[in-house]
C-alpha cells in the first residue's frame, strides 16, 4: 500500500550571526530512509524532535520532492504520479492549524470537501457524518477561533476523512493534547484501521505507539534505526525485563540479595533477559529453604525504554 | 471525463467564492467600521490632493476624475490585498491541505478576490455616492457597457498580478508595507487621475506604465474622454492581461518547485 | 525610585520588541513620504509646473505629527489588548507595578518610537521647505507637540477602557483614526472643510499640537499657545475618571482585566 525506498533529503539552511552576517549550512533531515506499510496497518515512526518524522511525512503526501529515492502510495510513484498520490491520500500535517477561523468547524470541512471536487449537499452530508465520527458534536457549529486544541485534532482528522482515501497519514496527531482526548484520538485512528485504512502516524510518544501500532519504526538523525512490531524491537535490543519476588519472612537466609519492599518484607529485585527461568530458579530456591511467597511481579520493558536506548547510544 | 474534470473545477472555484463571502460576513464589525470611515478617507484625500489646486474645489469636473481616481484606489488596494492572504494561507497552514485536494494556487485565490470584489462594491459605490452629494461629482457614466468589460479586465489583471506578486513577497516578513507602497505607487502611475488634468510632459510619462492601459480604460470610459480609441485601448488591454496571466503562470510554477524541493514557498 | 526602574523596565523591553521589527518601521516610516510625494506629484502635473515646496513640507509633517498622535492615542490600549490575548498581562499584573504605571511606560516606549520617526520625517521636510536654517525651530517644535499632545493622553484612557470592555476594539479605533485624520489639519487647513467639521476639529487636542508645532517649525513661535488650548486639559482630566469609573465599575468587578 504504502512503500518508501531509500529517501535521502537535505535542507540549505541560513544560520544568522548578529545582524547581518549569515551564511549557508545544510542539514540532512532524511539519510537513506526505507520501509513498507500493509493495508489495513497502523505504522508509526517514532523519533526525537528534528528525527526528520515530518519530512518523511511530506514527502509522501508530495509536498516535498525528496533528493534521492521514490516512494509509492498505492502504487503510484509520489515523485511521478503527484495528483495520483493525493487523491489516495488522507493527511492531518498540523493538529493545531490549517483552518479558517472565522469559519465553523462544519464549514471548514464542507469547504475542503468541495476542493476535492464533491457537490456542495455531497460534502455537508460528509462533513456532519465526520463530525459525529469524530464525537465533535455541537462544537462543529462553533468557528475556529474558540478552539480548544483537542477540538482541533478532532477537525483535522475529520477532515484527513473527508475524501475518503485508503491510506491516512497522521502527523503527531495527538501533540499538546490532554491524556483523555489523546485517548479518543487513539481509539479513533485504532477504528479507522479496522475498518481497513491503512494509517502512517508519526509520534514522540512511546507509550502511545507500543499500544496503537501494529509496526513501529524508530528514526533518529534521519535514518530508522529499528523496526518491527513494538515486540519485535524490543527483542531485538534485548531488553531485560525486572523481576520482583517478595519473601514472606523478616530475615530470610538466601544466597540472593534482597532489599526491604514497600510493605516491610524482602523483596527480591533481578534484571534478567530470560524472565521465565530466571523467576522459576528463584522461586525454586525460597521454596527449598522453606519460605513462603508474597507478591510476584514480571515488569516488561516498555518501547519508552527501547525509545532510550536507541536514542541514546547514537 | 473532461466534464468531471470542468465540473470539479467549477465547485472549487464556488467553494473559494463562498468560503471568502463568508468570512468577509463574519468581520461585520470590521465591515460597519470601513463603512463610516470611508467618508472621513475620502475627505482626506480629496482635500489632500486640492491642498495643490484650492481653486478646483468648485469645479465639478476635476471633482469628477479625482473621485473616479479615489474609486479606482480602492480598487487597486483592495486587489492588493489578495497578495498577503496567500501568505496568511501558508501561515496558517492551509495552502498545504488545499494543494493536497488537487487544487491549483490561483483558484485558492479566488477566494479572497471575492472579499475584494465586495469591497469595492460597497465602499467603490460609497465613495462615488458621496462626492455625488457632497461635491455634486457627475458620476454619470458615459459609456457603460465599455466600463464594464474594462473593469472586468482589470479584474482579471490584478488577479494575475496579486498571484504573481503575492509570490514575490511571500518571504516578506511584513507584505503590508509592500502592500502601503504598491497601493499609492499604482494608481498614480496608472492615470487613475485622469491625464487631461496633467501637462503633456506629466502624461507623456504615464502612458509608460503597463497599468495605464487597464486602469487607464475604465477612467475613459466613466469620464467619456478617451485619450486613444477605445477599441484600441480594448485590445491593449487585452494584451496587458494576458502577459500578466503567463508571467503569473511562470511564477507560479518555479515558486512551487522551489516550495516542494526547499520546504518553503520561495523564490529563491 | 522603584517605580523608575520598573518604567525602564518596560520601556527597553517595549522598545527591543518594536525596533526589531524593522520592516514595520520602515512601513510605517515612509507612509508620509508616499503620501506627500504622490499628492505633491498630483499637484504638480495639475498645475502644470512643480508646485510649492512648502505645500509637501506641510503634508509630510502633517502626517509624521499624525503617526504620533495615533500612537498617543493607541498604543495605550493595543498594548493592554495584547497582553490581553498573550496572557502576558497577568503576570505583569501579578508583579507590584501598578497599572498605571504599566501603561506609562509603555505610552513612553511608543511615543519613543513615534519621536524616531517623527525626526526623520520631520528633517527631510524641514530641510526640503526651508533648508538647513529650518533645524532649529523644528528641534523646538519637538519639545512643542509633545506638551501640546499631552491633553490626548485622556482619550488614550478613554479607548484603553473601551478596548478592555468590547471584545473588538480595532474597528473602532479605525473609525476614530479617520475621523481624527480628517478634522484635525495633518493634511491641510481645516478652513477647508465644511463649518461643522471645523468646528469639531477645534474642539479636539490634535488641532492644536499640529497647528502649534508646525507653525514652530515655519518660524511663527509667537502664535502658540493661544486661548483655547489650555482648555484642552478638560479631556486629560475626564479621560482620567472615566478611566477610574470603568476600572471600577468593570474590571474590579470581575477581578481581572479582560472580557
Ligand atoms: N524547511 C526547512 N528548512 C530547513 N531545515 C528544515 C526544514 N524543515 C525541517 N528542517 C530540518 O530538518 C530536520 C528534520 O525535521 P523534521 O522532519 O521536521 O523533524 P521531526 O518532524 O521529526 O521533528 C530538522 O533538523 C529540521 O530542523
Ligand atoms: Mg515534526
Amino acid at each position: 500500500m504504502l512503500q518508501v525506498n531509500e529517501i535521502y533529503k537535505e535542507y540549505k539552511t541560513r544560520e544568522r550571526k548578529g545582524l547581518f552576517n549569515s551564511s549557508y549550512r545544510t542539514v540532512k533531515a532524511l539519510d537513506g530512509v526505507s520501509f513498507e506499510v500493509e493495508k489495513g496497518e497502523i505504522f508509526s515512526l517514532v523519533g526525537p524532535n528534528g528525527a526528520g518524522k515530518t519530512t518523511t511525512i511530506k514527502i509522501i503526501a508530495t509536498l516535498l520532492i525528496p533528493d534521492k529515492g521514490e516512494a509509492y502510495v498505492n502504487g503510484y510513484s509520489v515523485i511521478k504520479e503527484p495528483k495520483k498520490v493525493r487523491e489516495n491520500l488522507g493527511i492531518v500535517l498540523y493538529a493545531n492549524k490549517g483552518f479558517y477561523s472565522r469559519l465553523t468547524g462544519i464549514e471548514n470541512l464542507v469547504y475542503y470537501g468541495r476542493l476535492y471536487g464533491m457537490s456542495k449537499q455531497e460534502a455537508l452530508r460528509r462533513a456532519k457524518e465526520l463530525v459525529d465520527s469524530v464525537s465533535l458534536g455541537k462544537d462543529a457549529y462553533r468557528t475556529v477561533d474558540e478552539y480548544s486544541l483537542g477540538m482541533m485534532a478532532k477537525l483535522s482528522i475529520a477532515k484527513c476523512l473527508i475524501n475518503d482515501a485508503p491510506i491516512l497519514l497522521f502527523d503527531e496527531p495527538t501533540i499538546g493534547l490532554d491524556p483523555i482526548s489523546a485517548r479518543k484520538i487513539r481509539n479513533l485512528i485504532k477504528e479507522l484501521a479496522e475498518k481497513g485504512k491503512t494509517v502512517l502516524l508519526t509520534s514522540h510518544n512511546m507509550w502511545e505507539v507500543e499500544n496503537l501500532s501494529n509496526r513501529v519504526a524508530i528514526i533518529n538523525k534521519g535514518k530508522i534505526v529499528i523496526s518491527g512490531s513494538p515486540w519485535e524491537v524490543k527483542n531485538k535490543l534485548k531488553l531485560k525485563h525486572m523481576i520482583e519476588v517478595e519473601v514472606l519472612n523478616d530475615n530470610p537466609k538466601l544466597d540472593l540479595d534482597f532489599k526491604i519492599g514497600e510493605r516491610g518484607f524482602p523483596v527480591i529485585k533481578v534484571i534478567s533477559e530470560k524472565p521465565t527461568e530466571d523467576l522459576l530458579r528463584i522461586v525454586d530456591e525460597i521454596r527449598t529453604k522453606g519460605y513462603e511467597i508474597g507478591n510476584i511481579k514480571i515488569i516488561e520493558p516498555s518501547l519508552e525504554e527501547a525509545f532510550a536506548k536507541v536514542v541514546e547510544e547514537k | 471525463m473532461a466534464g468531471n474534470f470542468f465540473i470539479k473545477g467549477i465547485r472549487k472555484v464556488f467553494a473559494e467564492f463562498e468560503r471568502g463571502v463568508t468570512i468577509y460576513v463574519r468581520y461585520k464589525v470590521w465591515l460597519i467600521s470601513d463603512i463610516l470611515a470611508t467618508p472621513f478617507w475620502v475627505l482626506l484625500l480629496l482635500y489632500g490632493i486640492l491642498l495643490y489646486a484650492v481653486n478646483y474645489v468648485n469645479n465639478s469636473s476635476v471633482i469628477t476624475s479625482l473621485t473616479w481616481g479615489i474609486f479606482l484606489f480602492v480598487f487597486v488596494s483592495n486587489f492588493l490585498g489578495i497578495a498577503s492572504s496567500l501568505v496568511l494561507s501558508i501561515q496558517q497552514g492551509i495552502l498545504e491541505n488545499v494543494i493536497m485536494t488537487n487544487s491549483s494556487i490561483v483558484s485558492h485565490l479566488v477566494g479572497r478576490v471575492a472579499i475584494s470584489l465586495i469591497d469595492t462594491a460597497v465602499i467603490g459605490s460609497l465613495v462615488l455616492l458621496l462626492n455625488t452629494l457632497l461635491f455634486s461629482a457627475n458620476i454619470f457614466i458615459a459609456d457603460p457597457l465599455f466600463f464594464v468589460i474594462y473593469l472586468f479586465l482589470a479584474i482579471l489583471f490584478f488577479l494575475f498580478f496579486a498571484g504573481t506578486y503575492s509570490f514575490l513577497i511571500i518571504n516578506v516578513r511584513s507584505p503590508w508595507v509592500a502592500n502601503q507602497a504598491l497601493q499609492f505607487i499604482i494608481p498614480f502611475f496608472s492615470g487613475a487621475i485622469p491625464i487631461q488634468l496633467f501637462s503633456k510632459g506629466f502624461a507623456s510619462v504615464i502612458v509608460y506604465s503597463p497599468f495605464y492601459y487597464v486602469i487607464g480604460p475604465i477612467i475613459a470610459a466613466a469620464t467619456g474622454y478617451y485619450p486613444i480609441d477605445r477599441v484600441l485601448f480594448l485590445l491593449l488591454d487585452i494584451l496587458a492581461v494576458l502577459i500578466m496571466g503567463i508571467i503569473s503562470y511562470r511564477v507560479q510554477k518555479i515558486i512551487l518547485r522551489n516550495a516542494l524541493k526547499k520546504g518553503k514557498f520561495s523564490l529563491f | 525610585m522603584r517605580v523608575i526602574n520598573q518604567v525602564m523596565g518596560i520601556v527597553e523591553a517595549e522598545l527591543r520588541s518594536l525596533l526589531r521589527e524593522v520592516s514595520w518601521f520602515i512601513g510605517i516610516s515612509s507612509f508620509p513620504f508616499l503620501f506627500a510625494f504622490v499628492a505633491y506629484a498630483l499637484g504638480s502635473g495639475m498645475g502644470g509646473r512643480p508646485a510649492d515646496p512648502r505645500l509637501l513640507f506641510y503634508q509630510l509633517i502633517g502626517l509624521a505629527m499624525y503617526i504620533v498622535a495615533l500612537m498617543m492615542t493607541f498604543s495605550a490600549a493595543s498594548f493592554v489588548r495584547e497582553g490581553l490575548l498573550t496572557g502576558r498581562l497577568e503576570y505583569l499584573l501579578s508583579s507590584p507595578i501598578s497599572p498605571f504605571t504599566m501603561i506609562f511606560s509603555n505610552m513612553i516606549s511608543s511615543s519613543l518610537f513615534g519621536l524616531i520617526n517623527y525626526i526623520i520625517v520631520g528633517v527631510v521636510a524641514t530641510i526640503i521647505a526651508f533648508g538647513f536654517a529650518g533645524i532649529l525651530n523644528f528641534i523646538v517644535s519637538l519639545l512643542v507637540l509633545y506638551v501640546a499632545l499631552i491633553p490626548a493622553i485622556g482619550f488614550s484612557l478613554i479607548f484603553l477602557a473601551v478596548s478592555i470592555i468590547v471584545r473588538e476594539p480595532e474597528p473602532i479605533a479605525n473609525l476614530i483614526a479617520s475621523f481624527i485624520a480628517v478634522v484635525s489639519g495633518f493634511l491641510y487647513p481645516v478652513t477647508l472643510l465644511p463649518y461643522v467639521l471645523q468646528i469639531i476639529g477645534r474642539a479636539l487636542p490634535y488641532y492644536y499640537a499640529v497647528e502649534y508645532a508646525r507653525s514652530t517649525v515655519q518660524g511663527f513661535i509667537n502664535q502658540i499657545f493661544t486661548m483655547p488650548f489650555p482648555f484642552m486639559f478638560f479631556y486629560l482630566i475626564a479621560g482620567y475618571l472615566i478611566y477610574k469609573y470603568f476600572e471600577r465599575a468593570y474590571i474590579k468587578k470581575k477581578g481581572t482585566y479582560g472580557w
